[in-house]
């Protein structure tokens, strides 16, 4: 995983936010996904344009009780599957 | 069947198997209404059952879900039983759990069980058994998740709400963990057959109470153990924590055939009330032929979720539950593509989540 990956929401996908996290909603292809509510506050960090380090070390900041590595490995699994789903892509690095 | 037809773009998955018209007890909420008989019935008969199921395993059929009427009054069930075990077709069951024995449990106990769900209503004999039409009932139906209990056998509870058990939830929790039930399933009234008699008859639970009750049991207060409960409501309704913790459990119409007890093949149960969605009859048609073929089957895969209608067609969740169930939307309203009840009635009354739906 790129640390300096920043990444871009489509702008096509419905967010909706709730008291226990939030959901992303594509209404051309139906792709749904529900996130808890760390998985929103990683949502929105990306959707921010911050940067994968940055993110992680936010979380961290949030979830003092979990180890670097396991952010790190949740956060690239959460990536991989909002990119397959086509609700974020990469940006292009200048 | 077609020879051309190699791989369909629709598995037929699963069959639910309407295997008799009859049920011994009566109970005062079922939509399918089948009549009254304490004796066994012939129902759908073997031979062509045995066949149907040969013919849907090449178009992906996976699961038979017995059902009925009461499944353990078909005559033929421990062959059936036997014969899908053989075939190592997984089996999920619908049943009152009255006529579960030692010999029916050695049975199922050699089958691919998936699922085995049992009807209770209520902790007390008093409300089960005047829900059921039969005294005696919650006796025979806690004696038979015992002996499932015994051997071992693992078993869901299924509670239908009205108003005369709403107050007994925290009861049939307490009786589901004492029985080692691996997870109680709590369905609201479907407003069909028997059931809208009782919604008629106001006997049924108005929106807000359902939904007081769904957040109430969502607390999970009561539990002591892991018992897993689910409260049966459209997915729009159900909080992000239920759906991470269960699923979406999507609506399985384009991957399903029913076959009632005489025979006729349907979308699922409805054909039993509902005639012009019989599609034709195991005994005279081929199920490979009517999986192709069937001008309804056609229409729902090319229509589902594209021409649903009202809250169904800005609802979010409407590619995965298609518009909930199709067939009591259709019961009630001759539109298959009409918005399912309950989420309009939400819907009008100012109670549809709004972050749940798109205009």
């Amino acid at each position: 995983m790129n640390s300096k990956q920043k990444f871009q929401r489509n702008k096509n996908i419905v967010y909706r936010e709730e008291d226990d996290g939030a959901f992303l909603f594509n209404p051309e292809t139906g792709n749904l996904k529900y996130m808890n509510q760390s998985g929103k506050k990683a949502f929105l960090m990306l959707s921010e344009q911050k940067d994968v380090k940055q993110v992680i070390n936010e979380m961290l900041g949030h979830f003092a009780d979990v180890e670097r590595p396991q952010i790190e490995n949740d956060l690239e699994t959460f990536l991989k599957e909002l990119q397959e789903n086509e609700f974020l892509s990469p940006l292009n690095s200048e | 069947m077609d020879p051309s037809f190699k791989e369909p773009d629709f598995a037929l998955a699963s069959l639910y198997l309407y295997l008799t018209d009859y049920c011994n007890l009566c109970c005062s909420h079922c939509w399918i209404s089948p009549k009254y008989s304490q004796n066994h019935q012939k129902g759908i008969p073997l031979a062509s059952l045995k066949k149907a199921i040969l013919e849907a395993k090449p178009l992906g059929l996976q699961s038979v879900k017995l059902t009925g009427g009461e499944p353990f009054l078909y005559e033929d069930i421990s062959d059936l039983l036997a014969f899908l075990a053989s075939e190592q077709i997984s089996i999920l069951i619908e049943t009152n759990g009255t006529l579960i024995d030692n010999e029916m449990v050695e049975r199922l106990k050699s089958c691919d069980l998936d699922q085995l769900s049992v009807s209770l209503d209520a902790s007390t004999e008093a409300i089960h058994d005047a829900i059921r039409g039969v005294k005696g009932s919650f006796k025979n139906t806690v004696e038979g998740l015992e002996l499932l209990s015994k051997h071992g056998l693992p078993f869901q509870i299924i509670m239908t709400l009205q108003r005369c058990n709403q107050q007994d939830i925290p009861g049939v929790i307490r009786l589901s963990e004492s029985l080692g039930a691996g997870s109680l399933k709590i369905n609201p009234l479907i407003p069909w057959g028997r059931g809208k008699e009782e919604i008629d008859g106001k006997r049924g639970l108005e929106l807000e109470e359902l939904l007081r009750l769904y957040r109430m049991v969502e607390k999970r207060d009561f539990l002591k153990n892991d018992l897993e409960v689910l409260f049966d409501l459209p997915v729009a309704f159900r909080s992000i924590e239920n759906l991470k913790r269960t699923g979406i459990n999507e609506c399985r119409i384009l991957n399903i055939l029913g076959i009632l007890g005489n025979g006729d093949i349907s979308i699922c149960g409805i054909g039993q009330t509902v005639h012009e969605l019989r599609m034709g009859n195991l005994v005279r048609d081929s199920i490979g032929e009517i999986w192709q073929n069937s001008p309804i089957l056609k229409d729902l895969r090319a229509s589902l979720p594209g021409r649903l209608k009202g809250i169904c067609r800005h609802c979010i969740f409407k590619f995965q539950c298609l518009g909930a169930c199709r067939a009591i939307t259709y019961a009630l309203s001759g539109d298959l593509y009409a918005p399912y009840f309950f989420c309009e009635k939400f819907f009008e009354a100012g109670l549809f989540p709004p972050s749940r739906y798109i205009q």
